[in-house]
This record gives structure tokens, C-alpha cells and sequence, in this order.
């Protein structure tokens, strides 16, 4: 029962529903680290060690390394997870239990 | 002897918050005593663990979220937001992409191994991939330790709410003060508050009851309650605390401009002896008059214990748990000088000098401008500031990878009906934690202009805001109902975590072990008794806590994902896996996790080295030791 992860020599007997699944899981683990980079790097190098006394910058009142380390990735990521499960994410049948599956 | 009246924020004297609470409880009891009928109809582990695999879109959308959102959410972090500052939004910012990892990565193979196996809980799902038992009972060992520590947690935080809201209630006061007298006359009982003693039984009795009661579906609805309930308080809440504050940009310069309160010690000292005993109590402002070249100083009681002054002394004393007196007042300085000269000392009924201040080690951010708008944040304890780069780092991984690996969002995950509702409930709880986390964080960083001070309770900042802006916008009815969101966050989360410990004990202990052949009858009083022992055994644990609870949560967090976390992964992602692997995996992330915790005494710097060793032991001994059955992978990876 040879498995592979390359989508063009799948085992044609692997569940479809665990192919599309993985797929999803490796889309979804790329857009953590992006997300992780981004807000990570933004917060620390605008917001760490801000001079004592000097005047903070806002955007709407919002300190700007937060609107720009935190909220707007929170806009982007949310953006693209309403894509993500419309658009991306297979409507994969999941089965019912039986009586002969259920194990004791 | 004449008490000044405890000044922690005014007090509306009215009852109509606690109405509107009460109406929300009735609420809450009437979904469970439904949710018992249908129970009785359908088989009753399936039903009352699962709800029979049949939740909608609203339902395991606001379950989730709820369950997720606990007293931490709306106890724990608030105290961090007021206490750190603007940091705090980078210290919760894994959530940007918790619900997409969370529901997102393991929801929909979860759901499907689960239905193919039959499984009903979460050690189950292990003991059915691997047909092991040990797998199996190692999971459920580990969930009923680290939910247990969760719980105690979650106790404190319902107990404080209710506090709050009961403060100024003429029944409340006098069951208080029987209670009161009843600790008092019991040495290893003395210590502890009796208002907390008392709102902790009410809480745990009316969560233990419903829960008990109504089982997996109860908890379900009046998460969907409570979760309604949380997010439209948080919008409310963020409405009216921007409308008293007039503008966030002028809040967060004045926020820029605060420097630290500072933890001090003093004497306090009449100008004469006392003619009778007299008390300071907690949170009561003091004053060192302006004199010289000194300016006024402005001070806030913190002493854990009762300040009596005793007939014929001058000097206040407070008392220690060993019965001893010491002559030296914990308070917090305010040195701000913007709210130095906006807050007035209280009157106490008689003057009182404060002598001989001594200010304590303040280890980041004393005396600094800025840095409550900036990293890494305020810190008493921790040179390195709050939220230094590597804590940081591991945050951002812990919110969304421990969420995934939390048996209370695993379990729900079994139990959505199809992948249609998993995609809808995915974006639902994606905008859902939008209109929560960020708000709060706008929200308690406001709360340092409006109630100074609450260093001294931090845990307390969320009810005494919620009564604070209701009482200063004239609306005391919508307290109850604002005090109704944390309150929601923390009864779905306790309800949730009750049936999990009883679900590992009857369900994976139980039946599993000692009687698979078990009535139905047998095993349904024995998921009531247990529940409820469960509860009890949390109410105790709860009696004398932590004093931040994001610690405790933090901990059992960390604690139950570095045992499941990388199990449940791979054996849902990895044929080749099995249950030498999953064994070598669970024993190897619990014991570094431990292991980092007692040498470093933080739960957040082993979590990510213990999940990283919890791999490398799952991949090696995998490889090392024999297939798993075939037709176990069969069965959960073929057609």
C-alpha cells in the first residue's frame, strides 16, 4: 500500500477524502507561518523599544505597529479564510457510523 | 468598630443588574432541563457526550467559540491588557489564525475517522486508530489531570463575577457575613474570604447541577446562548467605554504618557491612639500629603489581609496567615501625575499618615514613558519586560497549535453533521474572535484612564468595568447582562470540561476497562456521579488559587496539546504511524513539558521544545518499530 504525497502519482485507492484533506492541511500550515513572519517581524522591529517621551504614532487610535502588525493581518487572514472554506476547501461526503464499525 | 466602606469602584446599590442576570440563568437552566428530555429518547453515551453527531452550523460554530473562550478570554486576559498595555494585542495575536488551524487542519479527517470508528470521545478516536489501550488510556489519564488544573481556574473566575455582582445585595451581605463567622471559628479556614467562599459553592453548584443534568447537548445550547450572549457584551461594551473615554487616540496618548504604578510598603499611623478598632480596607486610596519639596503622593491598600488598628495603638497592623502581625502595609503608588491629581484619597472616618514608604523591586518599565504603547511591555517580576522576542515567538504558535490539540475542540469536531457546516462554522468563528479579542484589548487598555489602580485585583477589572461604564451611562440594568459574558465564557467552558474529565473516567476508564458489558442504566448514574465528583474535586482546588488565572490556564493548556497534539496529527496525516509511535510521542511531550516547567518555573517556554521532541520520538520510534495493522490503515486511509 505505497502512498505518495505528489498529487500526479496518488494511489488511486487512498480515501479521497484524506487526499483533500492533507492538501487542506498543508495550505492551511503555509498560512500560519506567513501570518507568523509578517506579524511577528512588524510588531517587534516598529513596536519594541520605543524611545521614553516620544509621542506614539496611531491610525484610528490604535498604536500603528498594532493596526499594522496585528490588525490588518487579522483582516487579511480572515478574508482569506471565507475563501478559503467557500472556494478551496472540497465539500468531501463524510460517512455515518454503522453498526458494524462501531468498535467496543 | 467602624469600617470604611470598601471603595473598589461605586456602587449603584441597585438590583436590577442582578435581574438581568437572573433572567439569563433561568435561561440557562431551562435549555439543560430540555436538552434532559431528549435524552432520555436517544441512546444516552452517544447523546450525552455527543450529542449524537448532529450539530448545525450556529451550534458548533458558537460552541466552539465559547468553549474556546473561557474565563481566561474574559477574566484572565483583560487583567494582562490593563496590567501590560497595547502588548498584550501582539501577546493574543496566534488567534489571527486559530480558527482556520483549529477547526481548519484536523476538523474534517477528525470528524471522519470518528464516524468510521465509532468513537465518542477523544481517547477513543487514539484507542480505535491504533486498537490500543494503552494509547487510549493515556489520553484519558492526561485530560482528566490537566482539565481538572483548567477547572480550578475557570471556578475562580465565575466566583469573582459573581462577587461583583452580588456586592451591594442585602441577602448576599448577610449570608456573607454568616459565612464570615462560620470560616473564623475554623482554623484552616480562616484565610479565606468569605464572599469568595460563598459566590465559588453558588457558581460550581449551578454549573455541576445543569451540566450533570443535561449532558453534551445542554452544554452545546447554552453555549449557543452564551456565546450570543459574549459577543454582543463585548460590542456593548466597546461602545460604551469609547463614548466615555470621547476619543481613542487621546486615550492612547494619555496611555503613553502613564508610568507604572509601583508596589510599596509603609506605615500607616493615626495622629492619636484609637479609641476603638478601626479597619483600612482593601483598595481604599491613601495619601502622603504634598510637603516640602515633595510632592503629594497617592496610594492604593493592597494587602491581602484585613488592616486592624487596635485599641489604644497608632500604627496599623496587618495580619499574616500565621496569625502574626506586621506593622508594614503592602500599597501601590500611582506615579502618574495625571491621575495623582485626578483621584482624591477616600475618607475613611479618621485621618491616617502614611510613614516610611519603601518602594519595592519593579524589574521592567519603572519610571518610563511609553511603556504601556509598546513592546515588550511593563513587568514586575520579569527584566526582560513583559513580552519579550521569544515569548512572542512562542505565543504566536501556542494560541492556535494548543487550541488544536484541546480535547474541548476536538470533541466538537466530531460532532458537526457534514463538511458544509465545518466551512460555515470555520468563518462564523473567524469573525466571531474578530469582534472579541481586538475590542478587548481596546477596551482594558481604556480601563487604566477610567479605573486606576486595579493593580491590586487585576483579575476584578472586568466585572468593575462592566459596573463602572453601565453605572456612569445611567444603564445599571445592562451590568447584568454585560457581567453575563464572562460569566457565559466561563460556565461554557467549565460545563464543557466536565463532561471531558467524566467522559475519560466513564466512557475511556470505565466501561472500557472494568465493565465493557455495562447497562445503559449503570452507566448513565455512574456519568451523573462522577460529573458531579469531578466538580466538587474543582471547587475544592478552587477554594485557595493562583492569583492570575491565565497561569493555571496557560499551564493545563500547554500541558494536554504536547500529549495530544502530535498523536492525534499524525495519526490522522500518516499512514506508516502506529501505536509504539503514539505512546513514545505522549510519554516524551508531557514528561519535557514537566520537565521545563519545574526547572524554569514558566509554562510557556517548554511548550514549544516539548511538541518539537513530541515529534522527533513519534517519527523515530515509528520508524523503528513495525508496521501498524493493515487493515487499521485500510480501514482509515483506503477506500
Amino acid at each position: 500500500m505505497a502512498t505518495s504525497s505528489d498529487s500526479d502519482h496518488v494511489d488511486p485507492q487512498l480515501d479521497p477524502v484524506f487526499i483533500h484533506a492533507r492538501r487542506e492541511a498543508i495550505v492551511i500550515l503555509t498560512v500560519f507561518c506567513v501570518a507568523f513572519v509578517w506579524s511577528v517581524l512588524w510588531c517587534y522591529l516598529m513596536g519594541y523599544n520605543h524611545p521614553p517621551g516620544e509621542p506614539v504614532a496611531t491610525i484610528l487610535g490604535i498604536p500603528s505597529w498594532a493596526f499594522w502588525g496585528i490588525g490588518l493581518p487579522w483582516l487579511v487572514v480572515d478574508v482569506f479564510t471565507v475563501w478559503f472554506c467557500l472556494r478551496v476547501m472540497k465539500d468531501d461526503p463524510l460517512e455515518s457510523v454503522t453498526a458494524d464499525e462501531v468498535l467496543n | 468598630m467602624i469600617e470604611a466602606v470598601p471603595l473598589i469602584v461605586a456602587k449603584s446599590g441597585s438590583n436590577v443588574a442582578l435581574v438581568t442576570f437572573g433572567i439569563y440563568m433561568l435561561a440557562v437552566f431551562a435549555l439543560a432541563g430540555f436538552s434532559a428530555t431528549l435524552l432520555r429518547k436517544k441512546e444516552f453515551l452517544s447523546e450525552y457526550f455527543l450529542g449524537s453527531r448532529s450539530l448545525g452550523m450556529w451550534a458548533f460554530a458558537l460552541t466552539f467559540a465559547a468553549t474556546s473562550a473561557s474565563g481566561g478570554s474574559f477574566m484572565g486576559f483583560p487583567a494582562k491588557i490593563y496590567t501590560h498595555g497595547w502588548i498584550v494585542g501582539f501577546w493574543i495575536a496566534g488567534y489571527i489564525v486559530v480558527p482556520i488551524v483549529v477547526m481548519g487542519f484536523l476538523g474534517k479527517r477528525i470528524n471522519q475517522v470518528a464516524r468510521k470508528s465509532g468513537a465518542i470521545t477523544v481517547p477513543d478516536i487514539l484507542h480505535a486508530r491504533f486498537a490500543s489501550p494503552l494509547v487510549g488510556a493515556l489520553a484519558a489519564v492526561s485530560i482528566a489531570v490537566f482539565m481538572t488544573c483548567f477547572l480550578v481556574a475557570q471556578f475562580k473566575a465565575g466566583a469573582i463575577i459573581l462577587q461583583t455582582l452580588l456586592d451591594d445585595v442585602p441577602a448576599y451581605i448577610t449570608a456573607r457575613n454568616s459565612v464570615g463567622g462560620w470560616l473564623a471559628g475554623h482554623p484552616l479556614a480562616a484565610n479565606l474570604q468569605p464572599g469568595y467562599v460563598l459566590c465559588l459553592v453558588a457558581f460550581a453548584g449551578a454549573v455541576i447541577l445543569y451540566t450533570c443534568y443535561g449532558g453534551f447537548r445542554a452544554v452545546v445550547w447554552t453555549d449557543v446562548l452564551q456565546g450570543l450572549v459574549m459577543g454582543v457584551g463585548v460590542v456593548i461594551l466597546l461602545g460604551l467605554t469609547l463614548w466615555q473615554v470621547g476619543s481613542l487616540t487621546k486615550a492612547t496618548n494619555e496611555i503613553a504618557r502613564m508610568t507604572p504604578p509601583l508596589p510599596v510598603t509603609a506605615r500607616l499611623e493615626l495622629r492619636e491612639p484609637a479609641t476603638q478598632e478601626l479597619v483600612v480596607p482593601f483598595g481604599a486610596w491613601l495619601q502622603r500629603k504634598a510637603m516640602d519639596s515633595e510632592p503629594r503622593r497617592l496610594f492604593r491598600v493592597s494587602s491581602k489581609a484585613r488592616v486592624a488598628i487596635s485599641q489604644g495603638q497608632v500604627h496599623a497592623h496587618t495580619l499574616t496567615k500565621q496569625g502574626d502581625e506586621d506593622d508594614r502595609i503592602s500599597l501601590l503608588e500611582i506615579t502618574t501625575k495625571e491621575q495623582v491629581d485626578r483621584q482624591d484619597a477616600d475618607d475613611l472616618g479618621f485621618e491616617l499618615q502614611v510613614q516610611q514608604v519603601e518602594t519595592k523591586d519593579y524589574k521592567f518599565g519603572a519610571g518610563q514613558q511609553g511603556v504601556y504603547v509598546s513592546g515588550p511591555g511593563p513587568s514586575e517580576t520579569n527584566e526582560a519586560g513583559f513580552h519579550p522576542l521569544m515569548a512572542a515567538v512562542a505565543f504566536f504558535f501556542f494560541w492556535p497549535i494548543a487550541g488544536a490539540g484541546q480535547p474541548g475542540t476536538v470533541v466538537r469536531q466530531m460532532a458537526f453533521s457534514n463538511t458544509k457546516i465545518l466551512q460555515r462554522s470555520i468563518i462564523t468563528v473567524a469573525i466571531y474572535y474578530s469582534l472579541i479579542y481586538f475590542p478587548l484589548v481596546i477596551i482594558f487598555c481604556c480601563a487604566r484612564i477610567m479605573l486606576p489602580g486595579m493593580e491590586i485585583a487585576p483579575d476584578r477589572i472586568m466585572p468593575e468595568m462592566v459596573e463602572y461604564v453601565t453605572a456612569m451611562a445611567g444603564w445599571p440594568w445592562i451590568a447584568g447582562l454585560l457581567l453575563a459574558a464572562p460569566f457565559a465564557a466561563v460556565m461554557s467552558t467549565v460545563d464543557s470540561f466536565l463532561l471531558l474529565i467524566s467522559s475519560a473516567v466513564v466512557r475511556d476508564g470505565y466501561q472500557r476497562y472494568v465493565n465493557p458489558q455495562a447497562s445503559e442504566k449503570r452507566i448513565r448514574h455512574l456519568t451523573y456521579a462522577v460529573t458531579f465528583i469531578v466538580g466538587i474535586v474543582a471547587l475544592i482546588g478552587a477554594f485557595n488559587p493562583p492569583k492570575f488565572l491565565q497561569f493555571l490556564i496557560v499551564f493545563a493548556s500547554g500541558g494536554v496539546a504536547v500529549v495530544l497534539l502530535i498523536p492525534l496529527s499524525l495519526a490522522l496525516y500518516w499512514p506508516r504511524f502506529n501505536s509504539h509511535g503514539a505512546v513514545a510521542s505522549m510519554i516524551a511531550g508531557v514528561a519535557v513539558y514537566l520537565g521545563g516547567y519545574l526547572l524554569y518555573k514558566d509554562t510557556i517556554k517548554p511548550f514549544l521544545p516539548a511538541l518539537a521532541v513530541s515529534l522527533i520520538v513519534a517519527c523515530l520510534v515509528t520508524t523503528l518499530t513495525p508496521k501498524p495493522p493493515e487493515h487499521l490503515v485500510k480501514r482509515y486511509f483506503y477506500r
